[in-house]
């Protein structure tokens, strides 16, 4: 298939955003993520309009921004304006001067549009089918707030709460006096009552800049954490946050470590207001996603050329959809993963009692079956070694830190030695999950024995554990010599494991 | 070399070999060629490890190779090197020590990528047309007991390298259970799965023209057929197939008067050999008769060159740069701006030939991690430059090449500093100059948009001076180069700025 490529640009309030990607398959990858603080916010919540400098700057930024797109080969940019534009009051006028001096036609979404994008980048990432959610986008003009029960779209609703505007009205001190942020809150609070949010939230997704910078800070000395794009951050924190300060001036906040200096002064606004929603909806805790409207917005423009991604289509699970997403974007054999996968899980679930497994631990194995091989696209030799390090640097969804490290481990042992003391992978896991990696690699050799020669010649297996041994019998009526044979190279691992012979029958 | 004696020892999986020459006046005239059937490999391949006993009788094997060297009065001038039989027994190390106490004979594991290029080089300098064969496509094959190693060759790029397990002594080792007549369905499949990874490995819609063959394997296809010429056809080896395929080893024996070790690898042989033919669309299949001794004799003696060896490395790192979609136009331009910038400085940092490939490989290679994600892409790139496998171009290159696209961008210093402080004084040093002149080049092409399009560079006593001429204002050069001219300052304790002038808006 051929490779498109996609310019998106989101003009915010605080920040112009630029992603380029490239669509190839059902997948996407971002190859450049540009990003400018032009604070256009600074002028409308100020004077109501952009003044000249404003419009200069916005000018002089999306010149330097096409250069960028053209640079990579994109013929166009979709660029959308949010709060700052809806409320300027020479918004044609700038529109006019922009498409004059860029030849760039500004797309300026209402708040429901908004909140349309950052649902749709929170789906991505998140498993939101069977969650009730509410999905906040805190920007410099406006915060749009979505409500997800059961995957559907409750309600949507933009206010303006955006940072800089709240930090404009209420915040003028520096530090804030006591009074201010007591106005600030009741402010917040009445839009807040009247959003209702209904009972039973479970969690809180955050994608705007300001509460992502939160989330890196909390997370700063842990370099694995503070670079993934999904976070979590507790409220204790949060409010330890806030406490800390709301008594520092701009000055001294910008030195706290991983703050960015130009949200130092919008960031309380910010943390406060997502504390009060944490508080109505009773939960002790926020997640974030990094670059939320700009995926939100690159989807959408895929969508837009006739591209359903895997998470949007039949494949229900956003999980399973990263899963295959991934294999695509580095060409992997998805019939030979289907495969593999399809006689993992039957051998797992056989096997799951008798190795001590769990049910989540068919996750790992799932997501190894269908990567193990993705590695083939560096080399082919060690290629085992290269899915390790693939996947461990992509971003797969629904699993924790330790869980990723587990799968690119189950795929490094999937051919090869297996997990040796020595081996620099198996000292980052705990004791209990190398065991569970061993099980599964196990498992998983097995699976590829009997995909030998890689043409689905097995339709099923027939599994039966007994107090002696294991036995399975393929169900096919293909000449299967090769999966016999490797079969019988490869099934010692797991006969050690579970103390019985493991036969073919 | 200088005038002398040679020896060149080859312990293979399933023989012992030892070449001696004689050097004189740079011609080689072969002295004596002894070869020693020792089946190794079925050890190894099957154990995994060398028995003790067969460590004791390789040894004494070895000793009467040492009688034979001490006769021609050959102390040090010898090279003696381990094929897979001993490279994958996992007692190597008690091997080679015991055979070195022993003997005096000082082993050396040869790895997968030298033993082809050494086969490369020499195949190269036998065959008269090798070189036009390498720009149509060839497929040069090195098949032995224990390994097919593999090198493709196309448009004077190496295409594809590596070493597969699927020798004839290792395919008949593994199916050795399997009866006689179905025997060869199952190294057929087996074969074919080699073949499914190599044209996994290689660009779809590559064509290849030409199929060459070297090593161990030759001899029992020369004895059957007695070529005149050194080419082969298919109708040829598919008779011969058609005729032994359901034959035991003795039938295979008596029917073609073969030696009994012979005739136990021909079925896999010829499965291979037709089924390389298939891979390449080629109803021939050339080959040189030299065996791996006289190979490695000529090659470490220096008799041998490699032709070509520099473009043919630099056009398979552009190949590589491609299979990882780099912006070549970047590149190329950062390729530019590397040479002139080492060319200019010479007076300052007095480095050769070699170390200006270095950086031009580095300076190509260094976006290529964007490949796998935006986010720390130079530290991807390093992962995928170190992954590189070039035939001939030796490890340390590719780990400075590594090193270099590594700290091209991000702040790395410190981390590559801690990691490899124990890299002697030269080394760090060479690596400092080299990052220097790279961040600088890749620094005036900040923006991907060869905004800048040729500069002249000034050493004056107090600074140096880079005076570029642009096209437009260059924001982000001008940016990137403060930041990246810091470690120029600190190498070679002078400041460097950049000047620029625009020929044109």
């Amino acid at each position: 298939m051929d490779i498109i490529k996609v310019a998106v640009a989101d003009i915010g309030s605080n920040s112009l955003r630029l992603q380029i990607s490239e669509v190839k398959d059902k997948s996407y990858r971002v190859l450049e993520d540009y990003k400018e603080m032009l604070r256009l916010g600074d002028a409308i919540y100020t004077h109501g309009y952009f003044t000249k400098e404003a419009t200069d700057g916005l000018v002089a930024a999306l010149k330097k921004i096409k250069r960028l797109a053209e640079s990579k080969g994109c013929d166009s940019i979709r660029a959308i304006a949010t709060a700052a534009f809806r409320e300027a009051d020479n918004l044609g006028e700038t529109l006019h001067i922009i498409e004059q001096e860029c030849g760039i036609k500004i797309e300026v979404i209402s708040g429901q549009e908004e909140a349309k994008l950052a649902y749709i980048a929170a789906s991505a990432n998140f498993e939101l089918k069977h969650r009730h959610a509410v999905i906040s986008d805190i920007g410099g003009g406006s915060a749009e707030y979505t409500v997800v029960k059961n995957g559907q779209v409750e309600k949507a609703k933009s206010l303006p709460l955006g940072c800089n505007r709240l930090t404009r009205e209420f915040l003028s001190d520096d530090p804030p006096a006591s009074a201010q942020i007591i106005a600030m809150k009741e402010h917040i609070a009445g839009f807040v009552g009247r959003m209702k949010l209904s009972k039973g939230i479970e969690m809180m997704i955050c994608t705007g800049g300001s509460m992502n910078n939160v989330a890196y800070i909390c997370h700063y000395k842990d370099k694995n954490l503070r670079d993934s794009i999904v976070k979590y951050v507790e409220r204790k924190f949060l409010k330890k946050f806030i406490s800390d300060i709301r008594i520092k001036t701009i000055a001294e906040r910008a030195k706290i470590e991983g703050m960015e200096e130009k949200r130092a002064d919008i960031i309380l606004a910010a943390a406060i207001q997502t504390d009060m929603i944490l508080e109505e909806a009773g939960i002790d805790g926020f997640y974030t996603l990094t670059g939320g409207l700009r995926a939100g917005l690159t989807i959408d423009t895929i969508n837009r050329m006739g591209i359903e991604l895997p998470f949007q289509n039949s494949m229900d699970s956003v999980r399973y959809s990263r899963l295959i997403e991934i294999g695509n974007k580095f060409d992997f054999d998805e019939a030979g993963a289907f495969q593999v996968e399809k006689l993992s899980k039957i051998l797992f679930e056989a096997l799951q009692d008798l190795l001590g497994l769990q049910q989540r631990d068919w996750l790992l194995l799932e997501a190894a079956s269908l990567l193990r091989d993705i590695g083939k696209h560096i080399a082919y030799s060690k290629h085992h070694k290269h899915s390790y390090y693939m996947i461990k640097h992509s971003e797969l969804v629904g699993y924790d830190h330790e869980e990723i490290e587990a799968i690119a481990c189950i795929a490094r042992y999937h051919r090869k030695s297996m997990p040796k003391n020595v081996h620099e992978e198996v000292q980052l896991l705990s004791p209990e999950m190398l065991s569970k990696v061993e099980k599964l690699a196990a498992v998983l050799r097995l699976a590829l024995a009997l995909d030998r020669t890689h043409k689905g010649l097995i339709e099923s297996l027939d599994v039966r554990v007994s107090g002696e041994s294991v036995e399975i019998k393929p169900i096919t009526n293909k000449d299967i010599a090769l999966e016999i044979k490797d079969f019988e190279r490869n099934n010692d691992i797991l006969e050690k494991m579970i103390k019985r012979p493991v036969v073919l029958v | 070399m200088k005038n002398g004696i040679f020896a060149a020892i080859n312990i293979g999986a399933s023989a012992f070999r030892m070449h001696i020459s004689e050097y004189a006046g740079g011609e080689e005239r072969t002295l004596e060629y002894l070869i020693k059937p020792f089946r190794l490999g079925r050890d190894t391949f099957t154990k995994g490890y060398i028995t003790l006993e067969n460590v004791y009788a390789a040894t004494e094997m070895l000793r009467k190779f040492r009688t034979k060297m001490d006769e021609y009065g050959i102390k040090k001038n010898y090279k003696a090197v381990c094929t897979s039989g001993v490279r994958e027994a996992s007692n190597r190390a008690f091997f080679i020590d015991h055979v070195r106490q022993e003997t005096g004979i000082e082993l050396e594991i040869i790895q997968p990528a030298d033993e082809i290029y050494v086969k490369y080089v020499s195949v190269k300098n036998d065959i008269t047309d090798f070189d036009e064969y390498e720009k149509e496509g060839v497929l040069l094959a090195n098949i032995s007991s224990g390994n097919v190693a593999v090198a493709i060759l196309k448009d004077e790029q190496n295409i594809y390298s590596g070493a597969l397990p699927y020798g004839s002594l290792r395919l008949r080792r593994i199916f050795s259970e399997v009866p006689t007549h179905i025997r060869h369905k199952a190294y057929e499949q087996y074969v074919q799965k080699m073949c499914y990874s190599m044209s996994n490995a290689i660009t779809a819609g590559c064509k290849l023209k030409y199929f060459v063959s070297a090593g161990s394997s030759l001899n029992v296809l020369i004895n059957i057929f007695h070529p005149k010429q050194n080419m082969l056809t298919r109708k040829q080896l598919e008779d011969v197939y058609e005729k032994v395929k359901h034959l035991s080893r003795d039938s295979i024996q008596t029917a073609l008067k073969l030696r009994q070790d012979e005739a136990g690898v021909l079925v896999p042989t010829l499965v291979t050999y037709i089924k390389l033919m298939d891979f390449v669309g080629t109803d021939f299949v050339r080959f040189s008769r030299m065996t791996f001794p006289h190979m490695l004799s000529l090659f470490y003696s220096g008799t041998v060159k490699d032709r070509g060896f520099t473009d043919r490395v630099r056009n398979t790192l552009y190949a590589l740069g491609s299979r990882f979609n780099m912006d070549t136009r970047h590149a190329e331009t950062t390729v530019k701006f590397s040479m002139k910038l080492f060319d200019a400085l010479k007076p300052l940092h007095s480095l050769g030939k070699r170390e200006k490939f270095i950086l031009e490989a580095a300076a190509l290679l260094s976006d290529v991690g964007y490949y796998i994600d935006t986010k720390k892409h130079n530290q991807h790139s390093y992962y995928l430059v170190q992954s590189v496998e070039i035939p001939g171009l030796p490890r340390e290159t590719v780990k400075l090449v590594s090193y270099l696209v590594l700290m091209h961008n991000g702040d790395v210093e410190d981390w590559f500093e801690n990691k490899y402080h124990y890299f002697p004084m030269e080394k760090q040093l060479l690596i400092k100059k080299l990052v220097s002149m790279l961040r600088i080049a890749d620094s005036l092409d900040a923006s991907h948009m060869n905004l800048i399009t040729d500069f002249d560079v000034e050493i004056l006593p107090e600074k140096i001076l880079i005076k570029a001429k642009c096209r437009k204002t260059t924001f982000l050069e001008k940016h990137a180069f403060e930041a990246k001219s810091v470690a120029f300052t600190d190498t070679f304790g002078i400041p460097i700025e950049l000047e620029t002038r625009i020929l044109y808006e």
